[in-house]
């Protein structure tokens, strides 16, 4: 097995996806972690490990990519958690896309430039843009099999470990929102996923932050 | 336009469809396997009439020669296709493909199902994983272009400043510096062989070249040799030159 490391900020964010696919598989990394000066001070010293100048980034014996979803997706494609077919690993890429769609909302929303630009975007963030997205993945969800099982095949894919992380939210203001409560199967998949041993464990393990 | 088991497209006007080397026969070899992939998927996509976030699915494919349905939807077709509910795609937005009759949204998911229809995905997990990361940056570029184009006014012009002064200059450098870590630059951006990360920065870079013109700063470009040479690369793959020479001319 190559050494695996993974390095990202002192939050889930964008490295969440890629902590669930190590977490299902069972496959054991070092989820390393930086606070903004370590990070400007990592940067500086070590930029060729960088290649874009940003993080997440996943080291495999020394080589490295960036990028988050190239991440997850790669890492997914290793351990079997990538879907099965052309066909179904575009189903995946397809729900993983989508739910960035919110992550880029709660950034503008959290990040905004002013007062009135973060209300602005909270507004559109809650009344249409995660609910659009909910609403199109419970549909997607209940056309595989009833929506009883994965969203993509008959087996955990990274599409639901991104779909876990994407509504992990500490946000208080997104906790009272709560839109995924209208999505009964979508809710339903949420806590099945949750369940699974290897997820559960992790869950209770990983450090708890806000974002 | 239906989803699955339905009724036939309604939408006219600019429907074309892609012709494979049947009809044609390719003088070179431009080695594209027999891929392991859906084989002879029925495929139509449907997008505007630019090029923007589909140009590189239909790229791919005319590449590869693997036939597909190219739809062109004006603002009115769109607009009655969502309006009358037959729109099948999850996300109400375009590009949409349906595929074997089932839908597939996402542009950078069908990038990706068409690079690996065509075998133009990369040659391991590894060249996947960096050809995919490259695909993420490039895209930034493209929507940092969709916010010039689509800006007005006083901000229209503070969105151009942006890009060319900074924008571009901060991610042309790091993929001008990939591609000289890769073969000197005197191939492509991954591997040996052309990947979509190839076709998705070809796609950037004419919009950026239409920008230049338009900006008149014939110059955009010039402290990026390698990218310069690798945009002729791909502008001159054999198997591109028809589609290349009968494509609409759109800005963006």
């Amino acid at each position: 097995m190559p050494t695996y490391k993974l390095k990202y900020f002192k939050n889930r964010g964008l490295a969440e996806p890629s902590r669930l696919v190590f977490a299902a598989a069972g496959v054991e990394y070092e989820d390393i972690r930086f606070d903004r000066e370590q990070w400007q001070s990592e940067k500086e010293s070590s930029s060729e490990k960088y290649p874009f100048g940003q993080m997440p980034v996943l080291e495999v014996d020394g080589e490295v990519i960036s990028e988050s979803k190239a991440i997850a997706r790669y890492l997914a494609n290793e351990f079997g958690l990538a879907g099965k077919t052309n066909l179904d690993k575009a189903k995946v890429d397809m729900v993983v896309d989508a739910l960035q769609d919110i992550a880029k909302g709660l950034v503008e929303m959290l990040f905004g430039k002013d007062e009135a630009q973060k209300a602005e975007a909270k507004e559109k963030c809650l009344t249409k843009t995660i609910p659009t997205i909910f609403s199109a993945l419970e549909k997607m969800l209940t056309s595989n099999n009833g929506g009883d099982g994965f969203f993509v095949g008959d087996s955990l894919t990274l599409a639901d470990l991104a779909f876990i992380a994407h509504t992990d939210y500490h946000v208080d203001q997104l906790k009272e929102a709560a839109t995924l409560s209208a999505f009964p199967k979508l809710t339903a998949l949420r806590e099945r996923v949750l369940e699974q041993p290897n997820i559960k464990k992790w869950i209770e393990a990983r450090p708890k932050t806000e974002l | 336009m239906g989803c699955s088991d339905s009724k036939s497209a309604q939408v006219s006007s600019q429907s074309k469809v892609a012709n494979g080397p049947s009809d044609r026969q390719p003088e070179t070899n431009n080695s594209v396997p027999e891929a392991e992939s859906s084989s002879k998927a029925s495929i139509v996509l449907y997008y505007f009439d630019v090029r923007a976030r589909a140009e590189p699915i239909r790229l791919i494919l005319h590449y590869s020669g693997i036939q597909f349905d190219d739809r062109r939807l004006t603002n009115e077709e769109w607009g009655n296709i969502k309006k009358n509910g037959e729109f099948c795609g999850h996300f109400g937005q375009l590009p949409y493909a349906e595929v074997n009759g089932e839908a597939i949204s996402q542009s950078k998911a069908l990038i990706r199902f068409a690079a690996r229809e065509a075998g133009v995905l990369g040659e391991n997990a590894w060249e996947i994983a960096r050809a995919d990361s490259l695909v993420d940056t490039e895209n930034d570029i493209l929507m940092a272009l969709a916010r010039v184009e689509f800006s007005t006014g006083d901000d229209a012009e503070a969105m151009k400043a942006e890009f060319v002064g900074t924008t571009l200059p901060l991610k042309m450098a790091r993929l001008e510096k990939t591609l000289e870590a890769n073969n000197g630059g005197k191939g492509f951006l991954v591997g040996n062989k052309v990947t979509h990360a190839d076709f998705v920065l070809f796609n950037v870079i004419e919009t950026v070249e239409n920008l230049a013109k338009a900006m008149e700063k014939g110059d955009m470009l010039d402290n990026y040799p390698l990218i310069k040479d690798h945009t002729k690369r791909i502008r001159e793959l054999p198997t591109l030159q028809d589609y290349l020479k009968d494509r609409p001319d759109t800005k963006f």
